[in-house]
């Protein structure tokens, strides 16, 4: 098995709310292997966001409480650094792409010239080599020409070229692990397949991880390696991404995939999963997904479910052992 | 095509800009090359010309004492525009580091400095004067300390306030994300982002401190005579408003032209600072740029 870049151990994230802790992060483990694409997948509101911000601990410390470690690769808790040592890995090892392209960049500074800060704050190059380098990495990611983008101010670019850009800052010092929270949600489709294809490029040139976070399983079954489906908090499923596409077991998971449309289901309607996602801010007993599950019964309600691991490092979070998803897909 | 030149995005010098601009720089040539202009003494008493109209000697007539107020303008321009300046460079220093870091920072920083700008903002402006020349002396340097600290509150609030929305702006955390330090983030990433707002407020308070200052000096707070101040004179020469009119009603418009220029220039630059409403070139002018190229 290959080494891991970071690794989440029993992480709970509590944001604060008049009546106490909202856990929006309940119990998460999680292992970004080295070289890896990771999806962590689920619907709005189960706590993908926020599990990623965490791993920079980019939530506001006044009111968010972090339990569980976070292990970087050089042994050390994330969750334990010092501010200066975590701004030494931040952007530098670890760094983040933001789902908004529009917002991300500083409106009031040239691309070149927030590009250029990001070496003269991090490393010891010149003038003109951080220059070379920046222009070629606006190339590799595909916003040409990179001499008049340089010049550009972020509000001259269309989305898709900011996401590029955005892109390329965060790749410009090499990190180990990427951080894509949603990168294509604000951009059109013909856009995302650009942007996927782009991530999937750079990530087999440079043999970093990336950690990218979506709630669209297209997405996954485009560029990830394997998968982790997130619900209400926690992580319910992880395996090989094809493994989950074609043998999905948690239900969550199995109804998900039932959900998304396919090409030859004429006049039929779309699937859906009735009901709500669970209020995080009282403990749920049992499964979380027993009031929506199909195959629930009433040990489901009360016993929270066992980790059920399969020979292939397939893990899922039920009690039902013998739950095959065929017939979904 | 001549594309070598690095071309800057849109144009800063536009009309009202120039005509400011040119503005501002006769005045404060003539302010500072006043003993070139006139050969008169500013605080030379005349007693036999005393309320003169204009005439080829007096171009805008005498005062009360027989003083040249031409003259006394010119040279009153020097401390009105550095006591004035004073004033808003202590605000600045003072006010801008205490809004940024109370905004962004929040909790009991932000607690302690606002309830110490509170504390200031409830004190009377003059009664702090006061104090301030009671305790250090007469003089308009002790003037223009104890209202510079006056406006520090109405500054560090509204940077505050500016702090407070740029802070949630997702740049931010991209920036935090990249892992600058709260330093660079607040002065080097956020700052720029509320500085044209700022730079608007600093201008109008130059206006308002040329006036406090005058109604400092007024008092005998400020300037001491007979060292002349655009202000001062407004104050001083306002009760003679019938029977000679010009001698308050010239230095009141040296104040409007200079305010006024002054506001306008940094309309101009304001608008620059933000890149997406910098001025664009003429329809006119690009219609026929388009031309060109599809002529070539």
């Amino acid at each position: 098995m290959r080494e891991n870049i970071i690794s989440i151990k029993g992480l709970k994230v509590g944001v604060a709310s008049t009546s106490g802790y909202v856990y929006a992060v309940r119990n998460i483990n999680l292992d970004v292997r080295k070289g890896e694409i990771l999806g962590l997948v689920g619907e709005s509101g189960c706590g993908k966001s926020m599990t990623a911000k965490s791993i920079l601990r980019l939530h506001d410390e006044k009111r968010t409480e972090y339990q569980g470690k976070i292990i970087y690769e050089n042994g050390k808790d994330i969750l334990n650094m010092k501010e200066k040592e975590l701004e030494q890995i931040r952007g530098s090892h670890i760094a983040m792409i933001f789902q908004d392209p529009m917002t991300t960049l500083n409106p009031l500074m040239k691309i070149g010239k927030q590009m250029m800060e990001m070496f003269r704050y991090h490393t010891s190059l010149s003038q003109e080599e951080a220059k070379a380098k920046c222009l070629k990495l606006l190339e590799s990611v595909g916003v040409t020409p990179a001499e008049d983008r340089f010049e550009n101010y972020p509000f001259q670019l269309s989305g898709g070229q900011l996401q590029r850009v955005s892109i390329a800052m965060e790749l410009a010092l090499d990190p180990e692990l990427l951080i894509a929270d949603e990168p294509t949600t604000a951009l059109d489709v013909t856009m995302q397949a650009q942007i996927l294809d782009l991530l999937r490029k750079l990530q087999k040139e440079s043999g970093a991880s990336i950690l990218i976070i979506t709630h669209n399983f297209g997405v996954v079954a485009e560029i990830c390696d394997r998968v982790a489906v997130m619900y209400a908090g926690q992580i319910v499923e992880t395996g090989e991404s094809m493994d989950i596409f074609y043998h999905p077991r948690h239900p969550y998971t199995i109804d998900l995939i039932g959900s998304i449309p396919k090409a030859g289901l004429n006049g039929q309607k779309l699937t859906t999963i009735p009901g709500a996602p669970p209020q995080l801010n009282r403990p749920i007993t049992g499964c979380p997904y027993a009031a929506r599950c199909r195959y629930a019964d009433e040990m489901c309600f009360t016993k929270a479910p066992d980790l059920q691991t399969l020979e292939n490092g397939h893990t899922y979070l039920c009690s039902k052992a013998d739950l095959t998803g065929e017939e979904a897909v | 095509m001549g594309a070598s030149k690095k071309k800057s995005y849109g144009r800063f010098f536009t009309v009202p800009v120039v005509i400011s601009l040119s503005i501002l720089i006769f005045l404060l040539l003539c302010i500072i090359f006043a003993p070139f202009i006139t050969k008169t003494d500013p605080n030379a008493l005349d007693l036999l010309n005393v309320l003169k109209g204009p005439s080829k000697e007096h171009l805008l007539g005498t005062d009360k004492t027989g003083r040249d107020i031409f003259t006394r303008i010119l040279y009153g321009g020097r401390t009105s525009l550095l006591s004035a300046l004073g004033v808003v460079m202590i605000s600045v220093v003072i006010g801008i580091p205490t809004g940024l870091i109370s905004g962004y920072y929040g909790g009991k920083v932000d607690m302690i400095l606002m309830r110490i700008c509170d504390v200031v903002v409830s004190f009377p402006a003059l009664l702090l004067a006061f104090i301030f020349v009671a305790a250090f002396g007469r003089g308009l340097g002790n003037a223009v300390l104890a209202l510079g600290i006056v406006y520090v509150p109405m500054l560090a609030k509204l940077t505050r306030s500016l702090m407070l929305v740029e802070k949630n702006k997702t740049y931010v955390e991209a920036a935090y994300s990249i892992g600058y330090s709260d330093r660079k983030i607040i002065f080097h990433e956020i700052f720029p982002n509320c500085l044209p707002t700022i730079l608007v407020e600093l201008t109008l308070d130059l206006g308002y401190a040329i006036l406090d200052l005058a109604s400092m000096s007024f008092l005998g707070l400020g300037v001491q005579p007979p060292t002349s101040d655009w202000g001062y004179m407004l104050e001083e020469n306002r009760a003679f408003l019938t029977t000679s009119p010009l001698m308050a009603i010239s230095p009141g418009i040296v104040i409007i032209v200079f305010v006024v220029c002054l506001n306008v220039f940094v309309d101009g630059v304001e608008m620059y600072s933000d890149p997406s409403r910098r001025r664009m070139p003429s329809m006119k002018k690009l219609k026929k740029r388009m031309e060109l190229i599809e002529h070539a």
